[in-house]
C-alpha cells in the first residue's frame, strides 16, 4: 500500500434522488500524512463533506461510492467488512461535525457519550472510562470535569459542546481526526479557541488532522497544506503558502479576493465571484468553474483539465486549462 | 462500499473529445453567451398551484375525493332512485337479502336498506361538514384574535382553551346530547362545544409565527388597519394548516355521530343514521350479516376517504415538505 | 418538581370546577326532573314528593349546587336516581375493576405491538412490514371501534366459535374486548413511532454516534429508540381518553360490568346523578393520568425543566 496515512484515488460518489442522480464527488485524489494539518476548502455543496463521509461509509443508502484506491494506515478500506470499518471509526479515526448543538444525543449525559467509544474500542470498564473521560474533559479545557460529566448537552454552551465533541473524538487517541466545519456554527471568539485547541491536540497526540471548511481564514491560521474543491472536483492543491501567495486556478484567486483581510483594511477591494455553483445533477462536461470564470476558453466548456503540477515535485498543482501548455494566449487575459 | 449500483458515468477528459473539435480555436476565450450562468431550470410555481399539482399526483387523495363524490351523490340522489321511503315498513318483505328490488336488502321491518343507507349518508355528511365549517369559523376567529392581540388577552383566551381541553371532549358531547335530546342538530351543537379548540390553537400558533414576518411589518408601515392585516394577511397565510385541520375534523365528526347513534344516544329511530343502522343489525347479525355490512362499509369508506384527503392535503400544503 | 406538580394540580382543579359546575347546571336545566309525575307514572305522587325531598330536589338550584359541592369535597357523589338504594360511589367502585383491567391490558397490548411495529417499519422502510403496518394504521384509524368489535365478534365468536360472544370473568372473555380497544391505539402508536424514528434517524447525533464506531444495533436501541419514544409517551394521555370512548362500546357490546356500561345506561335512562358523578370521576381520572404522563416525560427527557 501507499506510504500515506490516508490516500484516496479517483473517488466518485453519487446520490440517487427522486429527480435523477446527483454527482456530488466526481473523481478526486487526496492524501494525508501522519501528523499533518490538511485543509479542504470550498463553497457549500462542492463535495468536501461528502468526500469524507464516503471514505467513512457514513452516507445514506441512496449513495453510490466508487474509488480506485482508498487506503488508511496501510489498510485497503475498499476491502474492509462493515464491522472492521466500524471498529476503525471512533478508534483510529475521530470525527467532529459542524453543529455542536445537534451532534450530541440530548437524552444522555456528556459522560455517558464520552465513555461510549472508550468502552467499545478500548474495552475499558466503567471506572477506567470515567477516569479517561475526566482526563479528556480536563484536556479540552472544561473546568470541574467531574461534575460536568453528569450534565446533559443542553446544559453546555455551543463552544463547550464543541470541546466535548473534540474530547470524544480524541478519547481513543486516533491517528486521523476529520473535522467537518468544526467552527462554522460558533462565535468568532470561540472559533479561535476551538482551532487553537485542535492544534494543541494535534501536537500532543501527533494526530493527522483533516479540516473541512468553507472559510479560508480558518485554513490560513491552522493548515500546512490546502486542497481547493469546486463542483465535486479538486481545483487546486498545494502548501498553504502556495495557495495564498501563488494561486494558479482562477477559482482559488476568486476565493481569495472575496475574503476580507483584517490587516488590509480599505486597501483591498472585495470581489465576489458572480453566479452560483453548477447543478451537480447535470454537471458541465468541462471544468465546472467555466460559467463563472473570467478567463474561460472554449475548451473549458468541452473537456475537463487534468491536475498539472506547477513544477516537478513542487507539490502544488491546479486543474486548469490555463496551466496547460497552449494556454499562452489565454494567460494574458487572466486577472 | 454500499451497493455499487454503477450509475456514475465516466467524465469527459481531453482524450475523449474527437480530434476535429480539438483543432479549431479551443483556447480562444469563451464568449459570455455560451456560458451557462445561473440557468434557472425550475419554473417558479405559486404555493397553491404547487399544492394542487401535488394533490393531483397523489392517488390516495384522488381516490378519497372520488369516494366522497360518490357518497355525496348517494346522499343527494340515493333516496330518489328507489320507490321506497326510509321509514316505510312492510313486514311481508322483512329481512330480505340483496336483490334487484332491494339493492341492499331489507331490515326486520321490511324497510329498504339502500334508501336507509342513502339517508344515513345525508346525516353523516351533513354532520361532518356542518361541524367542520362551524368549528373552522369559531376556531379561526378565536385563535386569530388570540394570536393577533397577544399579551394578556392571549393568555386569558388560551387558559380558557386549556381548561376546556383538559376534559375529554366525549364527556361534553354526551352531556350536551343528554341536554338537547337525540337529534341531528344536537350532535352538531355538541361537537361545536369542543372541536374548535384544536383549530383555535393551530390558528394562533400560525398567526404568531407569521405576525413577526416582514410583510406584516410592511403592511403596518403603509398604515393598514389591524383588522385588515388580520383578515387580509395573517389568516390567508395560515390557511394551509387550517384546511388540513378542518379536513381531519370531518371524519372525526362523522365518527362521533355514528358512535353516539350506535350506543343509543345519537340519532333516534326511525331516522336512519349509519350508527343506528349498525346498532339495529346487531340482534340478527348471525343470520343477516348484510344488514351490518352495508352501513359498516359506508362509514369506514367515508372516514377512509376523508383521512386520505387530509393526508394528501397535509403533504401538499405543508411548505416544510416542499422539495 | 413539587412546585410544578402543585401548579398542574391547581390548573386541573380549575378545569374540574368548570366541568362540575357546567355539568351540574346542564343536568338541572334538562326539562323534567327524575321524580316529576310525568317521568314515573306508576309511582304515587306522595311517594314522589318524599323522594324529591329525600334527594333535596325541592330546594332551590343554588342550594342544591352548594350541597352537591359540599358532598363532593367529602368524596360523596350522591345517590342514583334510577337504581334506588345505590350510591354513585358504589356504582363506580363496583365498575372500576373491570374497566381498569380491560383498559390497562389494552394499553399494554397497544404499546407492546405498536412500538416494535413502528420501529421495524421505520428501519425497513418500504419493506413488507412497512406496508403491513401502513395498512393496519389506515384501517385502525378509519374503522370505528364498534365496527371492529362487531367484525371480531362475528368472526371469532359466531363463525369460528373459538371465543365467547360476551361476558366477563375468564381470560378468554378478555381477548376480543382488549384487541378492540387496542386496535386504533396500535394504529396511532405505529404511525407515531415510525415517523418519529425516521425523524430521529436523520438527526446529526445519530450520524455522530455511527462515526464513533458504535454498532448499528446499539445506535438504534440506545439512541434511536429512546429519542423517538418521546412522542409516544405524550400520546398516552390522549390514549386514555380514546380508551374511554372505546370502553362505552366494548363494555356495552360484550356485557362487561364496567363504569362505561353504567354510564351509557345512565345516559339513556337519564339518571342525572349518575351521569354527573361518573363524568366527574372520568374528568378527575383522566387529568390525573395526564399529569402522571407529563411527569414521566420529564423524567425521560432531561431537557424538560419544571419551571412552567
Amino acid at each position: 500500500m501507499s506510504g500515506h496515512l490516508l490516500e484516496i484515488r479517483n473517488l466518485r460518489t453519487a446520490f440517487a434522488i427522486a429527480g435523477g442522480v446527483v454527482r456530488a464527488v466526481r473523481g478526486i485524489d487526496i492524501f494525508a500524512d501522519k501528523g499533518e494539518f490538511l485543509g479542504v476548502v470550498g463553497e457549500s455543496g462542492c463535495g468536501k463533506s461528502v468526500t469524507m463521509l464516503s471514505v467513512m461509509r457514513l452516507l445514506s443508502e441512496n449513495a453510490s461510492v466508487k474509488a480506485d484506491l482508498l487506503s488508511f494506515d496501510g489498510m485497503d478500506l475498499l476491502r474492509q467488512s462493515p464491522k472492521k470499518m466500524r471498529m476503525l471509526l471512533g478508534d483510529k479515526i475521530g470525527m467532529i461535525f459542524q453543529d455542536p448543538m445537534t451532534n450530541l444525543d440530548p437524552l444522555y449525559t456528556i459522560g455517558n457519550q464520552i465513555m461510549e467509544p472508550l468502552k467499545l474500542h478500548r474495552k475499558m470498564t466503567s471506572r477506567e472510562a470515567r477516569k479517561r473521560a475526566v482526563e479528556m474533559l480536563d484536556l479540552v479545557g472544561i473546568s470541574s470535569p467531574e461534575q460536568r460529566l453528569k450534565q446533559y448537552p443542553h446544559e453546555f454552551s455551543g463552544g463547550m459542546r464543541q470541546r466535548v465533541m473534540i474530547a470524544i473524538a480524541m478519547s481513543c487517541n486516533p491517528k486521523l481526526l476529520i473535522a467537518d466545519e468544526p467552527t462554522t456554527a460558533l462565535d468568532v471568539t470561540i472559533q479561535a479557541q476551538i482551532l487553537e485547541l485542535m492544534k494543541d491536540m494535534q501536537d500532543k497526540f501527533a494526530t493527522a488532522t483533516l479540516l473541512i471548511t468553507h472559510d479560508l481564514g480558518v485554513i490560513a491560521s491552522t493548515c500546512s497544506r490546502v486542497i481547493v474543491m469546486y463542483g465535486g472536483l479538486i481545483m487546486e492543491s498545494g502548501s498553504t503558502e502556495d495557495i495564498f501567495y501563488r494561486p494558479e486556478h482562477p477559482y482559488t484567486i476568486g476565493l481569495l479576493s472575496s475574503i476580507s483581510d483584517v490587516g488590509d483594511t480599505g486597501r483591498k477591494k472585495l470581489t465576489p465571484i458572480p453566479g452560483s455553483p453548477p447543478d451537480l445533477m447535470n454537471p458541465p462536461a468541462g471544468c465546472p468553474f467555466t460559467a463563472r470564470c473570467d478567463s474561460a476558453m472554449r475548451i473549458c466548456a468541452k473537456a475537463r483539465p487534468q491536475m498539472t503540477e506547477t513544477g516537478p515535485g513542487s507539490g502544488h498543482g491546479a486543474a486548469c486549462w490555463l496551466s496547460e501548455a497552449g494556454a499562452a494566449t489565454g494567460k494574458a487575459g487572466r486577472g | 462500499m454500499k451497493k455499487n449500483t454503477g450509475f456514475i458515468p465516466d467524465e469527459t477528459y481531453l482524450k475523449d473529445i474527437d480530434a476535429a473539435a480539438l483543432s479549431g480555436g479551443l483556447f480562444e476565450p469563451l464568449p459570455s453567451e455560451e456560458k451557462q450562468t445561473d440557468v434557472i431550470n425550475r419554473p417558479s410555481v405559486s404555493y397553491w398551484e404547487n399544492a394542487r399539482a401535488k394533490l393531483k399526483a397523489d392517488p390516495l387523495a384522488m381516490g378519497g375525493f372520488m369516494i366522497i363524490a360518490i357518497m355525496i351523490a348517494l346522499a343527494v340522489f340515493g333516496p330518489m332512485m328507489r320507490p321506497y321511503a326510509y321509514d316505510e315498513q312492510n313486514y311481508s318483505i322483512a329481512n330480505q337479502t340483496p336483490s334487484a328490488d332491494h339493492w341492499f336488502g331489507t331490515d326486520k321491518f321490511g324497510r329498504d336498506l339502500f334508501v336507509r343507507v342513502a339517508y344515513g349518508a345525508r346525516i353523516s355528511l351533513t354532520v361532518g361538514m356542518a361541524a367542520a365549517a362551524i368549528n373552522m369559523a369559531v376556531g379561526v376567529i378565536y385563535g386569530g384574535i388570540s394570536g393577533f392581540v397577544g399579551g394578556r388577552t392571549d393568555m386569558l383566551m388560551m387558559r380558557i382553551v386549556d381548561i376546556i381541553m383538559a376534559v375529554p371532549s366525549l364527556l361534553y358531547i354526551i352531556l350536551v346530547m343528554v341536554f338537547l335530546g337525540a337529534h341531528m342538530h344536537s350532535i352538531i351543537i355538541a361537537l361545536c362545544f369542543t372541536y374548535w379548540l384544536g383549530t383555535a390553537r393551530i390558528v394562533r400558533a400560525q398567526i404568531l409565527s407569521i405576525k413577526s414576518q416582514d410583510f406584516v411589518l410592511a403592511a403596518k408601515v403603509i398604515g393598514e388597519t389591524d383588522s385588515k392585516i388580520l383578515f387580509r394577511h395573517l389568516i390567508p397565510n395560515s390557511m394551509g394548516p387550517i384546511i388540513v385541520t378542518v379536513t381531519f375534523l370531518i371524519p372525526q365528526a362523522i365518527f362521533y355521530e355514528a358512535f353516539l347513534s350506535f350506543i343509543g344516544i345519537g340519532i333516534a329511530v326511525p331516522v336512519a343514521s349509519w350508527g343506528t343502522l349498525a346498532n339495529d343489525s346487531l340482534s340478527n347479525m348471525n343470520t343477516y350479516p348484510h344488514l351490518m355490512l352495508f352501513p359498516a362499509l359506508a362509514i369506514s369508506l367515508t372516514i377512509f376517504a376523508f383521512n386520505f384527503i387530509g393526508d394528501g392535503l397535509r403533504d401538499a400544503l405543508d411548505p416544510r415538505l416542499k422539495r | 418538581m413539587a412546585k410544578y406538580i402543585l401548579k398542574r394540580l391547581a390548573a386541573a382543579g380549575i378545569s374540574m370546577l368548570v366541568l362540575v359546575t357546567a355539568t351540574f347546571f346542564l343536568m338541572h336545566a334538562v326539562p323534567g326532573s327524575p321524580f316529576s309525575p310525568g317521568e314515573q307514572r306508576n309511582v304515587p305522587p306522595k311517594v314522589l314528593e318524599n323522594l324529591r325531598s329525600k334527594y333535596g330536589l325541592d330546594l332551590p338550584v343554588w342550594k342544591q349546587y352548594l350541597n352537591y359541592m359540599d358532598n363532593l369535597f367529602h368524596g360523596n357523589l350522591g345517590y342514583s336516581f334510577k337504581k334506588l338504594n345505590y350510591t354513585v360511589n358504589e356504582l363506580i367502585t363496583s365498575g372500576f375493576p373491570a374497566s381498569a383491567v380491560v383498559g390497562a391490558l389494552a394499553i399494554l397490548f397497544a404499546l407492546a405491538v405498536g412500538i416494535p411495529l413502528g420501529i421495524t417499519s421505520a428501519l425497513k422502510r418500504g419493506g413488507w412490514m412497512d406496508w403491513f403496518s401502513m395498512i393496519l394504521a389506515t384501517v385502525g384509524i378509519s374503522m370505528p371501534i364498534f365496527i371492529i368489535a362487531i367484525l371480531l365478534m362475528f368472526v371469532f365468536s359466531m363463525k369460528l366459535q373459538i371465543l365467547p360472544i360476551y361476558g366477563y370473568g375468564t381470560a378468554s372473555h378478555l381477548v376480543i374486548p382488549v384487541i378492540c380497544l387496542a386496535f386504533s391505539p396500535i394504529a396511532y402508536i405505529t404511525r407515531l413511532m415510525r415517523s418519529s424514528m425516521l425523524e430521529v434517524l436523520r438527526q446529526d447525533y445519530i450520524r455522530s454516534t455511527r462515526a464513533r464506531g458504535v454498532p448499528e444495533l446499539m445506535v438504534i436501541a440506545k439512541h434511536g429508540v429512546r429519542n423517538s419514544i418521546l412522542p409516544v409517551v405524550t400520546y398516552i394521555g390522549p390514549l386514555i381518553a380514546i380508551l374511554l370512548t372505546g370502553s362505552f362500546v366494548v363494555e356495552r357490546l360484550f356485557m362487561i360490568p364496567g363504569i362505561g356500561r353504567y354510564f351509557v345506561t345512565a345516559v339513556s335512562e337519564r339518571d342525572y346523578s349518575v351521569i354527573l358523578g361518573i363524568t366527574i370521576f372520568y374528568g378527575a381520572f383522566i387529568m390525573l393520568c395526564t399529569l402522571l404522563v407529563d411527569v414521566a416525560y420529564a423524567i425521560i427527557d432531561p431537557r424538560v425543566k419544571f419551571t412552567d
